[in-house]
């Protein structure tokens, strides 16, 4: 088998050897892609953004150690990320102050982009709304792009049952949201 | 190769991956694109409908991540026994154990220019550079400022 190419092998290891420079491009690269797997996957700002600081900290810890050519350094840090959602939904905790929608403000002037937040906040509700492992195929292979092969990894699933996960979570978001379709693609160009 | 994909299995491939044909398997995609040629009305409806929930799902978007939070993750980065800290001391030394508030002052300037800068052109090598570099200094002043604290007791 081919060793995997690996876009971050450089940085990781000269991060792992203390260069700050390598560690803030990293951070610059993963970060954003951290935060919108966590963000998607617990649905809430602050516990995403502390999933992130997490992921890093694993990632300054290991940098040194990593041994490249068996996986890229992001499908690492993609397990590790949704290891540590999957452990925070597992905790029981209370409900979260901001988990009533947002009101839309009527004002013209103002509302615009509040409903655009609030159609993303509807689909982002749908998408929370799916079974656990749904969601986390989902999050995985749609929004945060990884292959299917890279998705059935970090969720220690077949291709076959991953596809079945996501095959079942698309037709429940379907059932969801495609009857209110026209009213959320509205305005948006998409 | 000419592999032979059952047309059901095509269906089914709208309904796990979407209508997005690149995020198909070579094989996959070629035999979609061959159905939409041949103008497959009943293909054609289930690819309409797949892109509208992709379209739906898009609406989604998780705002970027601050710069506080990226200057928070970095600052836990390890540093070497070898890395320059000794230049930054020589550099707290020189302003004889205060650093100047220009310094502070600009290390945060820096930070925001990097931040705006990287709002508006995230994908270019310039800005990737200039952000790194007004991290970097945000992140060296604070810790000039914190250790030079402990400096300024013992030179009392």
């Amino acid at each position: 088998m081919d060793p995997v190419q690996d876009p971050d092998e450089d940085l990781v290891r000269r991060a792992g050897e203390g260069d700050r420079r390598a560690a803030a491009e990293l951070v610059r690269r993963h970060t954003p892609i951290m935060v919108a797997l966590a963000e998607r996957m617990l649905r809430d700002r602050a516990e995403a953004e502390d999933v992130a600081q997490e992921v890093f900290l694993r990632v300054w810890r290991d940098a040194a150690k990593w041994k490249p050519g068996q996986a890229r350094f992001s499908t690492w840090m993609h397990r590790v990320a949704m290891n540590l959602c999957l452990d925070r939904l597992r905790k029981p905790k209370s409900a979260p102050l901001d988990a009533a929608p947002e009101p839309i403000d009527p004002s013209a002037s103002a509302s615009r982009d509040l409903i655009e937040r609030q159609r993303g906040a509807e689909v982002r509700a749908a998408v929370g709304d799916l079974p656990e492992r749904q969601r986390a195929a989902l999050v995985l292979c749609h929004f945060q792009e990884l292959s299917n092969i890279e998705a059935a990894s970090i969720l220690d699933v077949s291709v076959e049952a991953l596809e079945s996960l996501l095959a079942r979570g698309r037709r429940n978001l379907k059932a969801k949201l495609l009857e209110r379709r026209s009213e959320l693609l509205e305005g948006g160009g998409a | 190769m000419n592999v032979s994909i059952d047309r059901s299995r095509l269906f089914d491939l709208l309904e796990i991956y979407g209508a997005d044909l690149n995020r198909w398997a070579d094989d996959e995609r070629r035999a979609a694109e061959a159905l939409i040629e041949a103008d497959d009305a009943e293909f054609a409806q289930a690819l309409d409908e797949a892109r509208m929930l992709d379209d739906v799902l898009g609406r989604d978007e998780v705002a970027p991540p601050s710069i506080a939070l990226e200057t928070r993750i970095l600052n836990s980065a390890p540093t070497p026994n070898t890395s320059p800290i000794g230049e930054r001391r020589s550099f707290f030394a020189l302003t004889g154990g205060v650093l100047p508030r220009w310094a502070s002052a600009a290390g945060m300037a820096l930070a925001l220019v990097g931040g705006v800068g990287v709002g508006y052109a995230q994908t270019s090598a310039d800005t990737e550079q200039a952000y790194a570099e007004a991290v970097l200094s945000y992140v060296d002043q604070d810790w000039t400022a914190f250790s030079g604290a402990g400096e300024e007791g013992g030179q009392s």
